[in-house]
């Protein structure tokens, strides 16, 4: 099967998408505590039934100024490496994003859209053009141009 | 056999149970008292048996090395048993150093196989006796001596001798089967060491040609996890034998092995339905069974556990009596095995189980606070939540009993590090220990292995004197060291002590100056005990010298890291010439943590209770102002300048308010910035009512500084409110906030919020703390009184009872402070019980005996504080536990008193009325007080001569000794009560040993030696806190020693001293 469910989203008007596997759930309007002295991606912590979830702030970690809409704004919980074993035995491209429970906060979600892996194109967006490491590549759909994230980089601090 | 298709969790309980097996037997080999004769054949019955099950296990699985030498250690111990050897020093060694190599082949056992082991038989080969020595040597198989039967014998031995092969009819075999019969005794041994009996059936042609065995090779497997007992045929006639003949030839085989019916198939390796059960025991014979063995207590009879590969043993209580085990045999005869009393359970299964439980309170937390609001609108609500509540705290509490476990488990470690340590030295040292069945959180008993250690080496090795120096100073010549574990405070002590040369202050004075540590002011300014401590640091002890010249303090700053890693603090106190001890102050549990809920700009954070000394108000117009000095803050407290942090600077949050205008400055989603405002009640009760409005104005005028202490060093931490006390669960922190110096973990609080944990170590880094140069300025401005540091400070747990009153107990005097629920409490007549630990507690209510308020109302929980007491258990009921504090206590016994009370004292501006629980206890339950009586006995009044250089201790002091109407002076220093002593004659002296100008040895060793009062009776008391073996030690001419505040036992050693020195006439 060539063809991947990817969940997009926008940051900052740019329509992205991840790999539906890496995400383990979503969730709007999330609250979380700030932590002093933290890397300025990390938004805050977050109670996520007991566990403690590491909340990014992506549109920081891309370098795009501005804060999200508390009425919109959603976190991305991610999988963690352990979660994604069986997936990456089976041969997919999936990202090592670490054993800590992240979350990322993006402006507000978008649908579920199937993407043919060999339809991504690695020459990078003209929207992000100066945040090449963050991207993957680009894929054309009918909705408009999806920006596939390299969540390693986003991740980085 | 291979280990092929074994399974491998099989394998790993070969590994742990044959690694406990052998640390028994080879706490066992240490216990044998060579000078008893004969040796305790219990022990012995135990070392053989624990070899023997590891012999077994190791044939199961193939480990032929494990196996030879086990079975020749087995040898020796049985020629012990037998009493055909005497044990000597020597053999014993031997044993030790066979049961070391044992466990390092068990540790490695898949490779065990290739290793070499001609060593340890020969050492073994030189004791054993030399008939069977021979016999031992050339042959792995065991000797089937002990148990042969009266038939021919079968063994290899006996082979060699038969020159021609014999073949014997199918019909005489049958009849030697029926000829054989083991003894009673031999039955009844093997019942009580946990064999069991089979009668193996196997076919020459099927189990011996099919599988390419020979009878040899098929003896010696059994062997290799059993003993043959018997053998239907001669070995060798069936080697003789034609294949066609063997085709036909059945054997009957009996053999012993502490293996399961299961485990002996595949151990023989042959089919389940060859083998057959015998029962040791036959009903005709249980009768005769029941003589009393000589050998002492049996051990439970065969089939312990299903599961369990070998036999627990050691698991069983000794003392069950003989008629059970008879009982217990006709249960397994049935199929009725006995419960299992222990189960292994995987660490991590019990780790996971603990995070699972945590994160269960704090869901129960908040489903509390949702449902609250509704209790009284949903018929039934109440009584539900009530009962979910109660019992998520008992599963709780369960589960992280599971990761307790009893600290004696590494106390028997250090008895062969302590018997090698004396050989090594050349010290006669005694090695107690006590207090092993106090329970610690299994990671910090791990993490105590190393540090211990170290210290018992330091005290073998530079504490205890050698027996010539020993017998010159007027000591024994055997020393004695010993580790005591008890709970004090929530905390669990251990004591690790000496009755050494002590440690040597003006030599670790000299040397921190040598070093450069510390400057001679400093050091004069320093008290005895302070000085002592100084080893713990780092530049000091880690210098090769002081051990050789002083004598103590190698790495100590190594153990004190490593207490302090494990959330515990170390002690020195050491008295020279007298020994020292050392004291580790450590946590029962490193999952949860008692913490202070503190909030700064809005945000809660929690703080560890460990290092939190006190809580100081300071408010405008006060007496406690924050000064300047060096561009830092600090507060003169208590004498001493203190550096002040604000945890708001140091964390970088910026001092934001809502504008009440506009309502805009800054997004407020983040939920414990507005949530968390009415979280939890007051614990300092100085809140304002409504916090939401004082966010609007600049906050109010009021400081509340926490003053944390980091290693030696104190400071405060400036916070605007204290929020509440709470119990949190510790989660480690994600990989992308770990380089935050200030926090060292993040936990979840009751309402679901997220709180980063302070680590104080972090903010002394982050806020560039100086010390050093703090403490110069002290010096300078000399507001130091050096006085103030000799005084003791006491530890007081302050207590409400919802009254306006504020009570106080000696921390040391109280063993465990229990929550209580209200309900629980047991009504008989006029008096309160508790069921408590399995028995009823009587309790004891302040008011009832003290004229104080009445409470109007009683909260659902209570707390219950059970003191020390002497001579009988009570319980003190309190609504609430406010704090506990250290301090200095000046005590007023005139203005409020009575009997069950100390008196009053100022504590943080509030007047603290002081109880006295024994009084308390004795007037609620009275006794008869023996030591009170007998005192009253005493036709003249004795004097009493009370040094003690502490207020609160001499207030206290001396109300015990007035109130038993004898007539006290008090003298406040050694040189002072000297001087009193030569003025007016007393009958007895009450002395102190840390005070000032002269201290008690000095003023003992003065007493001692002078004409007039060589005779004097002399009774010294120890502060708070002390283990009992301390006050076993007493230092040298000094007639007895007790507990500060123990009175009856003060009084109880007056009554006897003056009766021995006839001062009573």
């Amino acid at each position: 099967m060539s063809t991947l469910q990817f969940a997009t989203f926008f940051i900052n008007e740019t329509l992205c998408g991840m790999n539906i596997l890496q995400i383990r759930e979503v969730i709007s309007q999330p609250g979380y505590s700030p932590v002093p002295q933290a890397p300025s991606i990390v938004i805050g912590l977050m109670n996520l039934r007991g566990q403690i979830l590491t909340v990014i702030d992506t549109r920081r970690s891309l370098g795009i100024a501005g804060g999200y809409d508390p009425e919109s704004e959603t976190c991305i919980v991610l999988k963690t490496d352990a979660e994604l074993e069986s997936h990456r035995l089976s041969g997919e491209w999936i990202e090592r994003l670490g054993n800590d429970a992240v979350g990322l906060i993006v402006d507000r979600m978008s649908e579920v859209v199937e993407i043919d892996e060999r339809d991504i194109d690695a020459s990078p967006a003209n929207l992000l053009r100066h945040n090449a490491e963050f991207i993957r590549g680009v894929v054309k759909l009918d909705q408009g141009l999806v920006t596939i994230l390299r969540l390693e980089r986003v991740l980085a601090f | 056999m291979s280990t092929n298709g074994i399974d491998i969790s099989l394998l790993e309980d070969f590994v742990v149970e044959s690694g406990e097996l052998l640390t028994q037997a080879e706490s066992d080999l240490l216990a044998l008292d060579l000078d008893e004769s004969p040796v305790d054949p219990a022990l012995i019955n135990r070392i053989f048996r624990a070899v023997h099950s590891v012999k077994g296990a190791a044939g199961f699985f193939g480990f032929s090395v494990i196996g030879d030498l086990s079975h020749v250690m087995e040898n020796l111990l049985m020629q012990l048993r037998e009493g055909e050897l005497t044990p000597s020093t020597e053999m014993i060694d031997t044993l030790l150093k066979t049961n070391d190599r044992l466990k390092l082949l068990v540790a490695s056992c898949t490779t065990s196989n290739e290793e070499k082991i001609d060593a340890e038989l020969t050492m073994l080969n030189v004791f054993l006796a030399p008939l069977k020595g021979a016999a031992a040597h050339h042959s792995l198989l065991p000797s089937t001596k002990a148990v042969q039967p009266e038939t021919d014998q079968p063994g290899r031995d006996a082979q060699t001798s038969v020159a021609k092969p014999k073949l014997s009819p199918p019909e005489s075999q049958q009849d030697r089967v029926q000829e054989y019969q083991l003894s009673i005794e031999k039955r009844a041994e093997l019942g009580r060491n946990g064999f069991r009996l089979y009668r193996l059936e196997i076919s020459g042609g099927d189990h011996l040609d099919q599988q390419g065995l020979t009878i040899y090779e098929f003896l010696k497997a059994v062997n290799s996890v059993g003993e043959v007992l018997h053998c239907s045929v001669d070995p060798e006639t069936v080697v003789q034998m034609t294949d066609e003949q063997r085709a036909e030839l059945s054997i009957q085989v009996h053999a012993s092995t502490v293996l399961e019916p299961a485990l002996a198939a595949v151990g023989f390796g042959i089919p389940a339905d060859c083998i057959h059960d015998i029962p040791l025991k036959p009903k005709a014979l249980v009768t005769q069974d029941r003589s009393p063995s000589p050998e002492g207590p049996s051990m439970g009879p065969t089939n312990q556990s299903k599961q369990r590969l070998l036999q627990p043993q050691r698991r069983l209580p000794q003392k069950a009596p003989s008629a059970d085990s008879s009982q217990s045999a006709a249960d397994a005869e049935r199929g009725v095995f006995p419960l299992q009393e222990t189960v292994r359970v995987k660490t991590s299964v019990l780790n996971a189980l603990m995070e699972t439980a945590g994160e269960m309170v704090l869901a129960r937390n908040r489903l509390m606070r949702c449902l609250t609001h509704h209790a009284d609108g949903i018929e039934g609500l109440s009584p539900i939540l009530q009962q979910m509540s109660t019992i998520t705290s008992e599963v709780q509490e369960q589960i992280m009993r599971t990761r307790l476990q009893p600290i004696g488990s590494l106390f028997g470690r250090f008895n062969r590090l302590m018997r090698d340590l004396s050989s090594k030295l050349q010290k006669k040292i005694k090695f107690k220990t006590r207090g092993g069945d106090v329970e610690l959180d299994r990671t910090i008993i791990e993490g105590l292995a190393d540090p211990l250690n170290h210290l018992l080496r330091n005290s073998c090795d530079h504490g205890i004197e050698s027996p010539s120096e020993r017998e010159a100073a007027n000591k024994d010549q055997e020393g004695t060291v010993s580790i005591t574990a008890y709970h004090e405070a929530g905390m669990v002590n251990i004591d690790v002590e000496d009755d050494g040369g002590g440690i040597d202050v003006e030599f670790i004075k000299e040397k921190a100056l040598y070093r450069g540590l510390m400057s001679l002011e400093q050091l004069d300014q320093l008290s005895d005990h302070e000085a002592l401590n100084l080893i713990q640091m780092p530049g000091l002890s880690t210098a090769e010298e002081i051990t050789d010249l002083s004598g103590r303090g190698v790495g100590m700053d190594v153990v004190r890291t490593n207490i302090e890693n494990l959330g515990g603090t170390v002690e020195i106190t050491s008295q020279k010439g007298l020994g020292s001890k050392i004291t580790l102050k450590l946590p029962l549990t490193l999952a949860i943590v008692s913490s202070l809920i503190v909030e700064t700009q809005g945000q809660c954070f929690a703080l560890p209770q460990v290092g939190l000394e006190e809580a100081i108000r300071i408010k405008p117009g006060g007496n406690d102002v924050i000064e300047r000095v060096r561009g830092a803050d600090v507060l003169r407290h208590r004498g001493k300048l203190l550096p002040i942090v604000r945890l708001a600077d140091v964390l970088e949050l910026k001092q934001a308010y809502i504008d009440p205008e506009t309502g805009t400055s800054r997004p407020e989603r983040r939920r414990n910035l507005s949530d968390q405002r009415f979280s939890g009640p007051a614990v300092f009760g100085d809140q304002p009512e409504g916090r939401m409005e004082e966010r609007r104005r600049p906050l109010s005028n009021v400081q509340r500084i926490l003053v944390l202490r980091v290693g030696r060093n104190r400071f405060g931490l400036m916070v605007d409110y204290i929020v509440d006390n709470e119990e949190i669960v510790v989660k480690p922190l994600s990989s992308f906030v770990r380089g935050c110096p200030c926090f060292s973990g993040v936990t979840i609080l009751g309402d679901g919020t997220i709180s980063m944990i302070l680590d104080p170590v972090g903010i002394v880094q982050q806020a560039g703390l100086k010390f050093d140069e703090l403490e110069r300025e002290e010096q300078i401005t000399g507001r130091t009184e050096q006085e103030l540091s000799m005084r003791e400070p006491l530890s007081i747990v302050l207590l409400s009872n919802d009254t306006e009153e504020t009570f106080a107990v000696p921390l040391s005097q109280i063993s465990r402070i229990e929550k209580i629920r209200t309900a629980d409490i047991d009504r008989i007549g006029d008096e309160e019980f508790l069921q408590y630990r399995g028995a009823p507690l009587p309790l004891v209510r302040i008011h009832r005996y003290l004229p104080v308020q009445h409470p109007a109302t009683e909260p659902a929980t209570m707390n219950v504080l059970i003191p020390k007491l002497y001579h009988r258990r009570v319980g003190l009921v309190t609504a609430r536990v406010i704090d506990a504090i250290e301090t200095e206590v000046n005590l007023d016994r005139q203005t409020i008193a009575g009997d069950g009370l100390f008196g009053s004292a100022v504590v943080n501006g509030k007047i603290v009325l002081l109880l006295n629980i024994h009084e308390l206890a004795l007037a609620a339950y009275p006794i008869d007080d023996p030591a009170s009586g007998q005192l009253s006995k005493i036709s003249k009044q004795l004097r009493v001569l009370l040094a003690e250089d502490t207020p609160v201790y001499q207030a206290i002091l001396t109300s015990y000794l007035e109130k038993a109407g004898t007539s006290v002076s008090v003298a406040a220093n050694g040189e002072e009560a000297w001087r009193m002593l030569q003025a007016d004659p007393y009958d007895v002296l009450i002395t102190d040993l840390m005070m000032p100008q002269l201290d008690g040895s000095g003023l003992v060793s003065r007493i001692r030696t002078s004409d007039k009062l060589s005779d004097l009776p002399i009774l010294e008391v120890i502060s708070g806190g002390v283990s009992d073996s301390a006050l076993e030690r007493k230092i040298s001419g000094v007639n007895a020693s007790v507990s500060k505040l123990d009175g009856p036992g003060l009084l109880g050693s007056i009554v006897r001293l003056t009766e021995e020195t006839g001062a009573m006439a």
